[in-house]
């Protein structure tokens, strides 16, 4: 019965980039991602972020949610909501709908919170260049 | 038709009760068929694709969880069933596939719950279960798009159907779940330091990274260096290779308590 409840599709499948591992180049996936070891180039995830207090990530990231307690150098776009928490070091342009800063949390970078977040901006940048291509 | 492959070691005195069993319950459930036995002489592969010319068979291994997994390899893409009574107590596949052992597993085979479970290939040759290698001397390249580095990694295990550890028994609940999910078109890669016994000091399995990945390429940082790979707990390839989630498929039958 255990593992029925377990059982996962790669959707919502739980990457994890552990403290023994790093990983460079183009990093995409579907499910949500832990990240606690280290990564650079670039990460985009359909859903969301978690990058732990142990994890050192230099790259480009893209992501429903963000929860970021670790180090950070690189732009941050974020569908829903960003939490840095006390531990996240981020020197980077942040772009979200919901920006939660806990006390302690270092951010070097220009911010862009609220209004309709990145998707929709995306979403409607689409639309204008559509209508200026007819 | 029902067609049962007997493993070469139930031949032994010490099964004769165990398979008696099995056949009685079997006949009692009307499920009773073909008898072909493995020996040294026929492979279960050579047995399998004779048994394959007959139309939409049912193939049904009694015995080790190595004689299932070979057994499994011919029939992908066919319109077979494989089905499994596992004779050893800890049996990993029994408990993937949510079986009892010896003669109670004729009732799953006899309620015929069929899934279909994906091949996994190494340098284009199919595997069922799982590989497994040292990384310290490994190069990995997933999909074509990134590298994984190990810094502290000892082992790695790139997992079709199997259980996301390195043990093959005991299961922990530490980690978010248990088994692999072998219909996903996926390949798991679990990295990480598998346990060990040294006389009467245990070592804990660590259980570091997963990723889920269609193509991993593993070679040697030197050239003049093999890694060998161990396919399905048996028999070993040499790097460099190819890794690949395919989507060929096979019909097995499981039961309610899958850990898939």
């Amino acid at each position: 019965m255990l593992g029925r409840d377990l059982k996962l599709k790669p959707e919502d499948a739980e990457t994890i980039i552990g403290t023994g591992v790093k990983v460079e180049g183009t990093f995409t996936a579907f499910g949500d991602v832990i990240v606690k070891g280290q990564l650079t180039g670039s990460l985009s995830t359909e859903n969301n972020l978690s990058l732990r207090s142990s994890g050192k990530v230099e790259a480009n990231i893209r992501a429903k949610n963000a929860s970021i307690g670790g180090e950070l150098k690189g732009n941050l776009t974020v569908d829903e909501k960003i939490e840095l928490a006390a531990t996240a070091k981020v020197s980077g342009d942040i772009h979200c709908r919901v920006l939660a800063i806990e006390e302690g949390a270092v951010l070097n970078g220009r911010c862009k919170v609220g209004g309709a977040g990145p998707k929709d901006t995306l979403k409607e940048k689409k639309k204008e260049d559509k209508v200026e291509e007819k | 038709m029902y067609f049962y492959i007997y493993d070469s070691f139930l031949k032994e005195k010490k099964y004769a009760k165990v398979v008696s069993k099995i056949e009685t319950r079997l006949a009692s459930l009307g499920i009773a068929g073909k008898k072909h036995q493995l020996s040294i002489l026929r492979s279960v592969d050579e047995m399998v694709k004779e048994i394959l010319k007959k139309e939409s068979p049912t193939i049904i291994v009694i015995g080790s969880d190595q004689t299932f997994c070979q057994a499994a390899l011919p029939m992908a893409n066919t319109n077979a069933v494989l089905g499994f009574i596992p004779t050893q107590p800890n049996s990993l596949m029994a408990n993937l596939l949510g079986l009892p052992v010896n003669e109670y597993a004729c009732d799953v085979v006899s309620a015929r719950r069929i899934e279909r479970i994906n091949f996994g290939k190494i340098n284009g040759q199919r595997f069922f279960s799982s590989l497994e290698f040292d990384v310290n001397k490994a190069e990995l390249i997933a999909d074509n798009k990134y590298q994984i580095i190990s810094k502290r990694i000892k082992t790695v295990k790139v997992i079709n159907l199997d259980l996301l550890q390195f043990q093959t028994t005991s299961l922990e609940t530490d980690w978010k779940r248990l088994a692999s999910n072998p219909k996903d078109e996926y390949l798991e890669v679990l990295m990480g330091t598998p346990g060990k016994i040294f006389w009467f000091l245990k070592r804990k399995e660590k259980k570091d990274s997963l990723f889920f990945v269609k193509k991993l390429k593993v070679k040697s940082k030197k050239s003049n260096q093999e890694i060998l790979i161990k396919v399905d707990r048996e028999k070993t390839v040499k790097t460099p290779v190819l890794i690949e989630a395919t989507k060929e498929d096979l019909r097995v039958i499981v039961g309610k308590e899958r850990l898939i």
